[in-house]
Order: C-alpha cells, then structure tokens, then sequence
C-alpha cells in the first residue's frame, strides 16, 4: 500500500524521498545529485511526505 | 519575536527533516526551543508515514529482472567462480564506492586493484543491479551515473534501520586528537542482528600505508581491559559523508562505548589507546 501511495506522488517529491530513505542521503547530498537547489529539495521532501501521509490517510482501512 | 503560525510552520519542517533526514544538533536545538515554548509535541502519523515510507523501500520491484540481465550476471558469477585465482580475499573495511546503475545497464566493472572475492563481487553487482531498478521503477527516469556516493553501505544501513526493532543510535564525540577536530556523524547498531554502520564526515583522510582507523566496541559483559575489535577502516575524502559498516570479530552482548583509535595499517588486537578519535558512550 505504502509503494502504490508513493508512485501517486509527483515525480520530483516521490525521487526525493527516495534518495533520503532508502540511499540515506542528505538534504545537501540530494541537491548536489539532482543537481536542484538545496530549498527545492528540502521543500519537495517535506511536501512529499506529507502528500505521502494524506495518501495513506485516505486509503481504504487507514494506513495510519 | 517570530509569530505563532511561523513557529508551528518552522515546526512541522523540523519534524519533517528529523524523519527524514535527520537533524543537525542546530536544528535538534531548535525543535527542542520550539516545542517548549509552543506547548506542542511532535505529530505521529508524521512519524508513521515516514515508517511507511522505509516499508515501501523494503517492498521487492514488482518487475522481475530482465531475463538478459539475470542471465549475464549469473554467467559473470560463474566466470569469476571458475577463475583458479578466485578465492575469496578478505576486504579492506572501508566503505564501498559503487557506480549508481541504471536497470538495463550492463553489469559493474569490478575497479582494477579492487580486492575483493567473487562472492562479493557478484554481491555487490547484484545489489547494484537490484538499486538501480528500484531507482528507474520508482523514478521513472534513470538516474544519472557516476556518482560517487557510496550506495551500498547507505542502503545497507537503512535497510538495518528499517529492518531491526532494537537499533540504537548514537552520535560521535571528538576528543582533542587533532584527526578528529572536524568530525561529526554517528553510529547504529543493532545487538540482535550484531550489525551496524557508523557514519562519519570530517574526519581527517588517513594514509592507508602508514595508519588506519579502528573500531572498539566495549562490552559490558567482557573485560574493558579488552574491547571488541569493530573493524579497521580508511577515510579517503574527509569531506564526503562516509558510511563504514561495522565489522565486529566477536558476538557483542551489551555494549557500553564506541570508540575509534588511529593504529598501525593492519590494525593491532590490543590497542594502547594512546590516539582516540571518537568516542559514542550508550545511554543506559
């Protein structure tokens, strides 16, 4: 369920937040990789997760 | 004086950041001010749907991997195992720089002098194949390549923060050693799993040849006089953050303390303690 709510993210949001969890990557590491600037990037990931929360709020049963 | 809103606001990105990435102690500091002086406290489905997000990233890719591709792999696998100089070598513990893999490349090249046994080079290989088809399934655009973070420790670490229920975390502290004046980073371990990885940014390059790093881990139930011995490693590029998985020669009941020492390129079994660079104590 967690992977469906993540491909409905925006592309840019859903590519950030996996560099953060599952490469480990720092905000700073991110926009250097993605060559994005380091306020972007912090405001994709912290847009993401909670678009990501919202999602799995909104799922049948509740994931949260 | 920042208004109320502002201050939630600045709150809810620091509870976002912490789940995420993580907070620099700046950044700890403030949540901490913020939160006192707002009356509010961290929101949990934060929490949650950062869990959830891990999860997603333990989920296996729902596209099988290229028949062509496995085939390759399993023919260089058997290469390499059938090479009469193949024998396992044992690694250096320092951090592993792999290329970021795009699903249908073709398979790594191992780097000339990489001294490495053939088991882990397919393993290697193989989890650079299995993150680059997570990165193209989930992107869905390939990645750029050459990067030269190093993905498998970071990923292996993850997944052990993901993956085990007893992890603890702790921050290093430098000591006065003049290797150490600009290190910061941190440390996981997980005493069920004898696992963990240790972090580190800043700490000064070391010269293989003449000196290397090593990990003791002191354990509350074996003479301190004796510590664990957690692996020697190396620091190439002080200022890159580097991920070193932690590679403890004895089971470790209950550690107590972390600690780094600067010794002889093969390590010693005894360290004299003379030069300690970082230390983590365990908060009982």
């Amino acid at each position: 369920m967690a992977c469906r709510a993540l491909a409905q993210l925006p592309q840019e949001e859903r590519r950030v937040l996996v560099l953060a969890s599952y490469y480990g990557l720092t905000h700073q590491e991110i926009a250097r990789e993605t060559d994005q600037p380091l306020g972007t990037v912090k405001t994709r990931a912290r847009r993401g997760l909670l678009r990501l929360r919202a999602l799995l709020e909104q799922a049948p049963g509740g994931a949260l | 004086m920042t208004d109320v809103p502002d201050r939630h606001a600045r709150l809810v990105e620091l509870w976002l950041d912490d789940q995420l990435v993580g907070l620099s102690p700046e950044d700890a500091e403030q949540r901490a001010a913020l939160e006192h002086a707002t009356g509010i406290e961290a929101d949990p489905s934060l929490e949650r749907a950062a869990a959830a997000l891990h999860l997603a990233m333990l989920e296996p890719p729902p596209e099988v991997m290229p028949e062509a591709l496995q085939e390759k792999i399993v023919a260089a696998f058997s290469e390499k195992a059938a090479e009469p100089d193949a024998a396992p070598v044992e690694p250096r513990s320092q951090a592993v720089v792999i290329p970021w893999m795009p699903a249908q490349a073709e398979p790594a090249e191992v780097p000339s002098g990489f001294a490495i046994g053939w088991g882990r080079w397919a393993a290697t290989v193989l989890i650079a194949v299995l993150v680059g088809a997570l990165g193209t399934r989930l992107f869905g655009v390939e990645p750029s390549q050459n990067t030269t973070i190093d993905l498998a420790p970071r990923a292996a670490r993850q997944a052990l923060l993901a993956d085990a229920k007893d992890v603890i975390r702790l921050e290093w502290k430098t000591t006065d050693n003049a290797q150490a004046q600009a290190a910061s980073g941190d440390l996981v371990w997980s005493p069920s799993k004898q696992r963990g990885f240790m972090r580190f940014r800043g700490l000064a390059k070391n010269v293989p040849e003449k000196s290397r790093y090593q990990l003791w881990i002191f354990d509350q139930k074996r003479d301190e006089r004796y510590p664990v011995d957690g692996g020697v490693f190396d620091i190439a590029e002080p200022t890159n953050e580097i991920v070193v998985p932690i590679d403890a020669k004895l089971p470790v009941t209950t550690a107590s303390l972390f600690a780094v020492t600067v010794e002889p390129p093969k390590g010693v079994v005894v360290s004299d303690r003379e030069q300690i660079v970082l230390t983590a104590k365990v908060k009982n």
